[in-house]
């Protein structure tokens, strides 16, 4: 019987092949959805955190915190906005240029330096 | 009136010493914006007052921070300095149009405060649209300032600006018209609408915005957009000023009479 229980081998070694490769399938799966889970989560729950509860203590209306490092870009996108506000509505060009300034200038009133540290360039009031 | 400091004479000298130079960079940010010289036009000397006003006011023990307590505080103190200055009341400062755009800008301040804290007020979701969308509102809320302020103006080209604007808000519920009024018309903060309606500031705030979304989407196409329903939060409002008989302001206007 020695050899003849070769079926019998074959498929021990058949069983035991199939059962490890189905475990590390499985943990590798799980693992990697855990890890981009985990990446996901953080990045909502911190920019949350940024924008509205730690700037705005005691305050209900939601706001995101500006810097003077973006002011060229939130300039930028005034003058978008604007351009497609204004494109098709028949309202004036004085109007159009009186609004897009106002609001650039009351973003920038708002902009100061982080922990109000002087020397930045843009800082500096202008002489008339 | 008086007012007791919480804070001993060494920590108020210690806290007027830590934040000095960051009150002084509020007052050169609104010096920047309007283009002002912030030390020969006074706003160094504002920001200063209501440094010590807010040092000697401050109570730790609330939670606050300082700044958070007193950088709007110190920006509108630069910023009302700013707007008692000769060279703004006389419009020197700049061009022409540089000086409606100050003004412009200024009463956008009152409607928008959080601007006066770096902050862009937003809507509940986040991301670049929804930061193009609050400039999308910072644009229309100074449309519609400058079409109060152009109402007085005799210029034709102006005139007709204001009326497209004001056409727009017309179609807009009773309730609506009233609290776009008392904003823009009358000068009331959100919170001021709120304490006299009864009703919670957060339900003034989302109206607003919800209404300054309508007039971007129809002013921007060319044509009235679907009209925002009340919400519920204001719907008792609603029916209160109805019943009352109260008038719908920008309706009126149009009709050429006084609301």
């Amino acid at each position: 019987m020695g050899k003849g229980s070769g079926d019998g081998k074959i498929s021990g070694i058949k069983s035991s092949a199939v059962k490890p490769t189905d475990i590390a399938k499985q943990v590798a799966e799980t693992e990697s959805v855990s890890e981009v889970g985990e990446v996901a989560g953080v990045q909502a729950a911190s920019a949350v955190g940024g924008a509205g509860s730690a700037g705005a203590i005691g305050r209900r209306r939601p706001t995101r915190t500006m810097s003077l490092e973006e002011r060229e870009q939130l300039f930028k996108m005034v003058q978008e906005e604007a351009d497609r506000l204004f494109g098709q509505t028949g309202l004036s060009d004085s109007r159009k240029r009186h609004v897009t300034e106002a609001v650039r200038m009351a973003i920038d009133a708002g902009l100061i330096p982080e922990d109000g540290k002087e020397g930045a360039k843009d800082a500096e009031g202008k002489k008339k | 009136m008086t007012h007791s400091p919480v804070l001993s004479e060494e920590e108020i000298e210690s806290l007027v010493h830590q934040n000095h130079g960051w009150a002084e960079s509020i007052a050169r940010s609104v010096a920047r914006a309007w283009n002002m010289d912030w030390q020969l036009d006074g706003l160094d000397g504002a920001a200063m007052e209501a440094l010590l006003f807010c040092v000697r006011r401050f109570d730790p023990s609330r939670g606050v921070p300082f700044r958070a307590y007193a950088r709007k505080r110190i920006h509108e103190a630069s910023s009302d300095a700013a707007r008692k200055t000769h060279s703004w009341q006389r419009g020197m400062a700049g061009t022409q149009a540089d000086g409606r755009a100050r003004e412009i800008s200024a009463e956008l301040l009152n409607v928008f405060p959080e601007l006066r804290s770096g902050e862009l007020p937003i809507f509940e979701e986040g991301g670049e649209d929804d930061l193009r969308g609050s400039i999308r509102n910072l644009l229309m809320g100074a449309n519609i300032i400058a079409a109060r302020m152009d109402g007085s103006e005799k210029s034709a080209e102006e005139a007709m600006d204001t009326k497209r604007t004001v056409e727009v808000m017309a179609n807009l519920d009773l309730v609506h018209q009233l609290l776009l009024w008392r904003v823009y018309w009358e000068g009331l903060s959100m919170r001021g609408v709120a304490d006299d309606w009864g009703t919670d500031e957060l339900n003034i705030i989302r109206e607003h915005k919800a209404l300054l979304t309508f007039l971007h989407k129809s002013i921007s196409r060319g044509k009235v957009s679907q009209v925002p329903k009340v919400r519920p939060g204001l719907k008792t409002i609603s029916l209160k000023v109805k019943r009352e008989g109260q008038k719908a302001p920008f309706s009126q206007l149009l009709r050429g009479a006084t609301p």
